[in-house]
């Protein structure tokens, strides 16, 4: 009777365990939602290869994935995400391990085919947008369900960091470019559900995601143009992120309960762009250079922005990979800009016609502010130059034509570490908004894409690249715009990346 | 005499709504600003070149404009840029039915406080609540409906969480952005109604209506009252014009998903068919409620009656 006893007691208690144990691991549903207000329109189309479009950049990274990411503790390492390893086999290959076990919102499994039909799509510059990133379109050789091989024809050290552009269809949809302009298929944390003009996005919690299911429910992506309509909703709680918190408002918050800023050094750097193509700043060198050390861009920093930028000597932003100051970094120097100018066959801007600068208003904070201390910057140097500040749509129109004005105002903000695509689009020939066509540069650009080796290509970057782009100067970074968003109290674990990406499905709301 | 009246009207409306859309098509086309380039920032030549040729813009501006013309007849405003998936019309019916609401409300507010303040203060004529009265509606007008705005969103919606700063939450959400579109509206209609009041109860008509013994209070309610409101009639149409354009900064304040924000984003990134559609269903509402108002004016007015008839 006593063995009986115990045969049945013994099982049904460890049974009993197993299963209280079980419900420590049973997760709770998600619950709550989440309010984004972006400074960026959203553009009623979500094929994610035909945009350069920061609000649907952060709207993609909660429902679509790439192979890697930037890691938020450390910009210069690369979390898996779909990938889960990834090396150089030889300089033509890298060899891509895949993650087992995910399945896109529409319940298709996601395996080699998807990766090599986003990949090959992605990467050719005659269908897509993003193609511009690439220097060559890359073929991938499928080796099992859960390799790839990265195929180019020229090596490119850069082209996991690069592959960071491309968030990753299912084949079917790559198939189907129609749908993928109208509705978002990954395998994120968050699936589509809805898109009006009035509601934005809606998104909810993908219950099956391989990395666990989201503690927010419902998250909610919408346009808000003016920073203070945002700042209003953060502070009243009707959105718990707001993008673009701008100087002013910063002392808002900080003196306001219930919310609070990140302020995180991301990639976006401003530029002055020199019309390279079309005098006076074709083939005139010194002219450039006398431009840039007649800017004082400390005090454009100090005293216009307020300390929401950062200064870079550099081509690329401090966070960037490879950052190191230029040792011929441009700092201001009225002297040494009415030199230069002499050197550039206008001695105090005599014979050098008025210049146009094109500034825009309305999406970049304090544009026409800082664009107006410039053109005072250069009238003490003798350089005649008159501002002409457009709203955003004119100025898009006129920045990417090379002879509307001579020089240009612009962000620039390619969420990448590794400065490999901007110095192929801006500085390899023709350079996209300056129009340079330097084989200088082009030869030094090229070759530090094929250095696989990292510690060599850094060294070749610091010490070859980043010099010839100050030398050259065909574009000028005034400044590294800092990351400013607003968040509200109640949302824990908010993060941005150096890329500028942050995931909600990090988060936690309090009730 | 009315259907002629009525035809003549119409004939007119249809010539403002085809003047009003032909220079909208020809100056959205003109002013800088390609929407391709707002849709692709980054695009090489040949690709911003596919994506107009996709949007039809690469025709021929006069093609583009039959085009547009003939499947506008048809009710086919084609697919806004931002949104190609929404229908156009349904889209800019539903805001504009938003911002009337907003629009409505805000007349429907200043309506009443300016009836109780004019009437009152045209009553009381150089009293003390007439100079209160006049002090309260110099701020009113004085006072910018987009920094009011912000105004009552600092203090009624950020700190005292009664109302909500921001879009659309029903009628809740009408108050604050109504009370700053109505309050300059109530300047303009308590001067109106109180110098209509002063001069109505000064007429011979009140002064025989008071010799005959009638109460004062009778006098006011059923002849001067009525007297005063006919005109409100013409005053409220033309300000109403003048409400609905204030009413995009508002909508902009409060990110209220109205027609004016619609247009105003429509516009800053170049959605032609979206601005058009909604110039044109703002055209013909203006010349719609300018033939209410006239038809209304037909129907209260003996005199007007009378001088249609003698042409």
């Amino acid at each position: 009777m006593k063995n009986l006893f115990k045969l049945i007691m013994v099982p049904a208690v460890v049974f009993s365990l197993f299963l209280s144990g079980q419900a420590y691991v049973v997760q709770a549903a998600p619950e709550g939602k989440v309010t984004f207000l972006s400074a960026e329109n959203l553009l009623g189309r979500w094929n994610a290869y035909q945009h350069t479009n920061l609000a649907h950049y952060k709207l993609e990274e909660q429902v679509m994935e790439k192979v890697a990411d930037v890691s938020v503790e450390n910009p210069n390492k690369l979390v898996p995400r779909l990938a889960v390893s990834w090396k150089v086999l030889d300089p033509l290959t890298w060899e891509v391990k895949l993650r087992k076990g995910v399945k896109f919102h529409d319940g298709t499994p996601f395996d080699a085919e998807d990766i090599k039909a986003s990949i090959e799509y992605g990467t050719d510059a005659k269908k897509t947008l993003v193609g511009r990133f690439f220097p060559e379109r890359v073929n991938v050789e499928i080796k099992d369900p859960y390799t790839v091989w990265l195929k180019t024809p020229k090596p490119n050290a850069a082209l996991i960091s690069t592959l960071l552009m491309l968030r990753i269809y299912s084949s079917e949809d790559i198939a189907n470019p129609k749908k993928i302009d109208e509705i978002m298929n990954g395998t994120g944390p968050y699936k589509w559900v809805s898109y009006s003009e009035a509601e934005g996005v809606r998104l909810t919690a993908y219950l099956d995601y391989w990395g666990g299911v989201p503690k927010i429910k419902d998250v909610y992506f919408r346009y808000v143009g003016d920073e203070t309509t945002r700042l209003s909703a953060l502070l009243s709680g009707e959105a718990q992120i707001i993008d673009r918190v701008g100087p002013e408002q910063l002392m808002i918050v900080k003196k306001t309960k219930g919310a609070h800023v990140e302020t995180i050094k991301t990639v976006e750097n401003h530029w002055i762009h020199f019309h390279c193509a079309v005098p006076p700043f074709k083939d005139n060198v010194p002219l450039r250079q006398a431009i840039c050390y007649a800017i004082d861009t400390q005090t454009i920093i100090d005293k216009i922005l307020k300390g929401t930028a950062i200064p870079t000597h550099a081509h690329m932003s401090p966070s960037g990979l490879y950052y190191k100051e230029a040792p011929n970094a441009i700092r201001y120097n009225p002297k040494k800009a009415k030199q230069l100018l002499k050197e550039a066959g206008y001695p105090n801007g005599q014979g050098l016609p008025e210049l146009e600068f094109i500034t825009s208003i309305g999406f970049y904070p304090k544009t026409k502010e800082y664009g107006e201390f410039i053109i005072q910057n250069l009238k003490a140097i003798g350089v005649k130059a008159r501002l002409r500040v457009m709203e955003v749509a004119a100025w898009n129109a006129c920045i990417y034509i090379k002879d509307c004005g001579d020089f240009t105002d612009t962000g620039w903000f390619i969420p990448l570490t590794d400065p490999n695509a901007i110095f192929n689009m801006k500085f390899h020939s023709v350079g996209i908004l300056n129009h340079i066509s330097d084989t200088n540069l082009d030869k030094v650009i090229e070759k530090q894409s094929t250095i696989m080796n990292p510690t060599e290509r850094q060294k070749y970057m610091q010490d070859t690249v980043i010099p010839a782009l100050m030398h050259s100067v065909p574009s000028f970074p005034i400044y590294s715009a800092l990351t400013i968003t607003g968040i509200s109290d109640k949302l824990k674990g908010f993060r941005t990346s150096a890329a500028g990406f942050f995931r909600i499905f990090d988060c936690t709301l309090e009730k | 005499m009315i259907s002629r009246m009525l035809l003549n009207r119409l004939l007119f409306g249809f010539v403002v709504v085809f003047g009003v859309i032909t220079i909208l098509f020809a100056v959205l086309r003109v002013i800088p600003g390609d929407p391709a380039r707002v849709l692709a920032t980054a695009g090489t030549d040949e690709q911003i070149k596919e994506l107009r040729k996709t949007l039809g813009l690469e025709k021929p501006l006069t093609t583009q404009y039959f085009i547009f013309l003939g499947k506008m007849i048809k009710g086919d405003f084609g697919k806004s840029f931002y949104s190609p998936q929404e229908n156009i019309l349904s889209l800019v019916l539903k805001r504009a039915v938003t911002s009337l609401r907003l629009a409505f409300f805000a007349i429907f507010l200043a309506l009443g406080i300016a009836l109780l303040l004019g009437i009152l203060s045209g009553i009381y004529a150089g009293s003390i609540f007439d100079r209160v009265s006049l002090g309260f509606i110099m701020i009113c007008q004085s006072l910018p409906n987009f920094w009011l705005g912000m105004i009552l969103v600092l203090f009624f919606a950020i700190k005292l969480n009664v109302f909500p700063a921001t879009g659309d939450h029903g009628f809740i959400s009408l108050i604050l952005p109504g009370t700053a579109v109505g309050l300059n509206l109530v300047a303009v209609l308590t001067r109106f109604i109180r110098l209509n009041m002063i001069d109505i109860l000064n007429t011979d008509y009140i002064k025989a209506a008071r010799a005959r013994g009638i109460r004062e209070s009778s006098i006011i309610l059923r002849y001067a009252f009525r007297n005063c409101i006919l005109p409100l009639f013409t005053i409220v149409t033309v300000q109403f014009g003048v409400l609905i354009g204030g009413i995009v900064i508002i909508e902009f304040v409060f990110d209220y998903p109205g027609l004016g924000l619609l247009t105003l984003n429509a516009v800053l990134r170049r959605d032609y068919p979206l601005v058009q559609a909604i110039i044109m269903v703002v055209a013909v509402l203006f010349v719609f409620l300018n033939l209410l108002t006239d038809i209304s004016y037909y129907a209260l007015d003996p005199r007007v009656r009378k001088a249609q008839l003698s042409q």
